[in-house]
């Protein structure tokens, strides 16, 4: 005599423990890109949508998005490959930190008052979508007691009138300037001696880009 | 020689250039010392300051935050005169302001320690005149940090690696990757200044993985523990360990929800309530220990395989978010080196389901904070909002729908005919294709594709030869569904599934012909 029966809620969702023949009715095997309702039917799952419409990639090419920030009240942050997006909106990343995720490690992130702070390659980093930027913040530089020197050495053959012939710190505010002349001589033919040698050196200050003086040695 | 000013000496287009008449000889080699780049304190015109004077900057941020200070300027001795502060440092795109601190060294100048004298409210002046009297900076009574006994400096964080940081009672938590069982943090409402003083070990040497805010409390989750800071400021934090007998070594699986940590390690998904872990469910226990049914019970375009957890690495890549009604992993299943498969677990009615599976590949997660939208980053590039139910489709493509039920088995011990399968459904014009598996697997058969406009009955009459003899059977419904909602509705909704069929009466062997 023909029999039937009716299942009509679907409500449990995937087992995967007990034996297939073992289930609840109300749960299932395989339950993808399915949503079950509160009512215990059985619907498609929503969709997912692409928020950019450009795909995102580092310098190198990398697409890998392998981590993600998103608070609508600040903005979101996005490591994809070796780089790091961010933009107030998730469809207008833009690479604001190059190069710095060799690895392409997964970024951890927090949430902070007009902040969000996360690590990029172990090293730790800052946003308020406008700056993103080392937390390491490197404090005002002091001159004269503070401060070290730059130097820079090179043949003063290959200056001129108006260097040294190398590079010094082209800073705006440095503190002072002072320099040391060699003149090694070396004779290797001519008469042993007596052998006189005169090394004249003249030292202009430039201060204001005109001479405020002049030294002869 | 000129006298010089120090704003003369500061100008770009200072400096010293040689000359050398040396006749044949060898060429003179020079070098050269600059004054690195730094603020220089002289003498100023007529004022109020009469002593010994040095003098320290710091940067101040655009939330309040104050840099580490300089080191000290040049000694200046000053008579009825202001201190003038020449090449002032710019701070970097954080800077909103700049402090100035004064010290006094003379006789009868009370300034023992650094006050604050003054502030350049931008980050573009390099100048500053201080005329202000050391009464008047006492009275105000600003120290620089690290200047009283029992204060520390702003110090940065320099070189030291770090992961996993969590605001906390206005404190940035970070995880020491130098020493990964070292937990360091910041001054309050500074999260650029580290006071060495500001660390703690967590337990034996084992790595921790994650910091949550949580309960008021610091949650501190280890490979095999987990660990609470309580208190709310540094005269009152006490660290504690948990009774929970887990942790996990998959730092991005864990998700804070407002009253429970979710988490997954390698032997399941597991709660964390503040005092102690439990399993999340159940139901995925064999999964996790890797028992796969794809292709043998259970069938579909992608089955459903278990998570790699054999990789000392490929887990820790794991991510999940959440809200407060669903958990959402990504994982690689196993034998895959990257996040390829998504579940979704419910946490207000505890069932799972999951979605897409394959290219993209899930690589991250993140959760909208305010409206609970669940956001994925793939390794094509591209940013997806998911489970948006107005959205059309799979990020362009069709949507893969694929249900197969448990293996029914109507009358325990019996063999079954059975004759059809009716389905009430709604698939909106679209087409789904239906399939049997017979006695847990071993045999099954496609049937017609379905497809209906508006709610209706469809019925599918079976004929495979163990139809007729089964003992249980699994239909499944799959078709590529494009577009997957309409309107904010779902395409497909499936409403219930009618077995038509017969019990087959057993005959007793009795010997009897």
């Amino acid at each position: 005599m023909a029999q039937e029966q009716t299942f009509s809620d679907y409500s449990g969702g995937m087992n995967a423990l007990a034996a297939v023949d073992k289930l609840d009715p109300k749960e299932c095997l395989l339950a993808e890109n399915v949503r079950l309702d509160e009512t215990g039917n059985i619907a498609s799952a929503g969709a997912f949508t692409q928020q950019n419409t450009s795909a995102y990639a580092d310098s190198l090419g990398n697409k890998n998005a392998h981590s993600l920030y998103w608070n609508p009240s600040l903005g979101g942050v996005a490591g994809v490959g070796q780089d790091v997006f961010q933009a107030t909106q998730l469809g207008s990343f833009v690479s604001s930190l190059a190069g710095k995720n060799t690895a392409q490690q997964k970024m951890s992130f927090a949430s902070a008052p007009n902040r969000v702070y996360f690590d990029v390659g172990s090293v730790g980093y800052w946003s308020d979508m406008t700056n993103l930027l080392l937390v390491d913040w490197v404090p005002p530089s002091a001159g004269a007691a503070g401060g070290g020197f730059n130097s820079a050495a090179g043949n003063f053959s290959a200056g001129t009138s108006s260097n040294y012939g190398f590079s010094l710190s082209t800073a705006t505010n440095l503190g002072g300037i002072s320099s040391t002349i060699i003149c090694t001589n070396i004779v290797t033919a001519g008469p042993k001696f007596p052998v006189t040698v005169t090394l004249t050196v003249n030292a202009s200050l430039i201060v204001g880009g005109v001479i405020a003086g002049t030294g002869t040695s | 020689m000129p006298t010089l000013t120090p704003a003369q000496v500061n100008a770009s287009n200072f400096g010293v250039v040689y000359s050398a008449n040396h006749g044949v000889l060898s060429t003179p080699f020079v070098t050269a010392y600059q004054q690195t780049v730094g603020f220089v304190a002289g003498t100023g015109t007529a004022g109020t300051l009469t002593g010994t004077y040095t003098w320290k900057l710091t940067f101040v941020g655009t939330n309040g935050e104050e840099s580490d200070a300089s080191l000290p300027s040049s000694t200046i001795i000053l008579s009825t005169q202001q201190g003038t502060l020449t090449g002032i440092p710019l701070g970097d795109g954080r800077t909103a302001s700049r402090n100035i601190y004064r010290k006094g060294f003379a006789t009868g100048t009370p300034l023992t320690l650094y006050y604050l004298v003054g502030s350049i409210p931008d980050n573009t002046t390099t100048v500053y005149s201080d005329n202000l009297t050391d009464i008047a900076a006492i009275t105000a009574g600003t120290i620089l940090a690290g200047d009283v006994p029992g204060d520390f400096p702003n110090s940065r964080l320099s070189n030291l690696q770090v992961r996993f940081p969590v605001y906390h009672y206005d404190r940035v938590f970070w995880v020491n990757q130098n020493q990964p069982n070292q937990v360091i943090w910041s001054k309050p409402l500074d999260g650029f200044a580290y006071p060495v003083v500001n660390f703690f070990n967590v337990g034996d040497s084992k790595p921790i993985v994650r910091l949550i805010s949580i309960f008021g409390e610091l949650i501190i989750i280890k490979t095999d523990s987990i660990w609470r800071l309580t208190g709310t400021d540094e005269t009152s934090f006490d660290l504690t360990q948990t009774p929970s007998a887990v942790g996990t070594d998959m730092p991005f699986t864990i998700v804070a929800l407002p009253d429970k940590i979710l988490f997954a390690n390698r032997w399941g998904l597991w709660v964390f309530n503040g005092y102690t872990s439990q399993p999340l469910t159940t139901k995925l226990d064999l999964w996790f220990k890797q028992d796969d049914r794809t292709n043998e019970e259970l069938f579909g375009v992608n089955g459903f395989h278990p998570p790699e957890v054999a990789s000392p690495t490929v887990p820790q890549n794991f991510d999940a978010t959440g809200n407060s009604e669903k958990y959402y992993l990504s994982y690689a299943e196993a034998g895959q080196t990257a996040n390829n498969a998504l579940l979704v677990f419910d946490v207000k009615h505890g069932n799972i389901t999951k979605r897409q599976t394959g290219i993209p590949l899930p690589l991250s997660l993140a959760v909208d904070p305010v409206t609970g939208f669940v956001y994925m980053g793939d390794n094509t590039g591209f940013v997806s909002l998911l489970d948006d139910w107005n959205g059309a489709n799979s990020g362009g493509a069709a949507t893969n729908f694929d249900f197969q039920s448990g293996y029914v088995d109507l009358q325990r011990g019996s063999n079954k005919s059975l004759w059809a399968l009716e389905f009430l459904l709604d698939t909106d014009g679209q087409s789904l294709t239906p399939s049997v598996y017979y006695d847990s697997g071993t045999a099954g058969e496609t049937l017609a594709p379905l497809s209906t406009v508006g709610l209706q009955r469809v019925v599918r009459p079976v004929q495979a030869t163990n139809s007729r003899k089964m003992q249980n059977f699994s239909w499944r419904l799959n078709g590529s569904i494009n577009p997957v909602n309409k309107s904010g509705q779902p395409q497909i909704q499936i409403v219930h599934v009618k077995a038509l069929y017969d019990i087959r009466t057993g005959r007793a062997r009795t010997g009897q012909t």
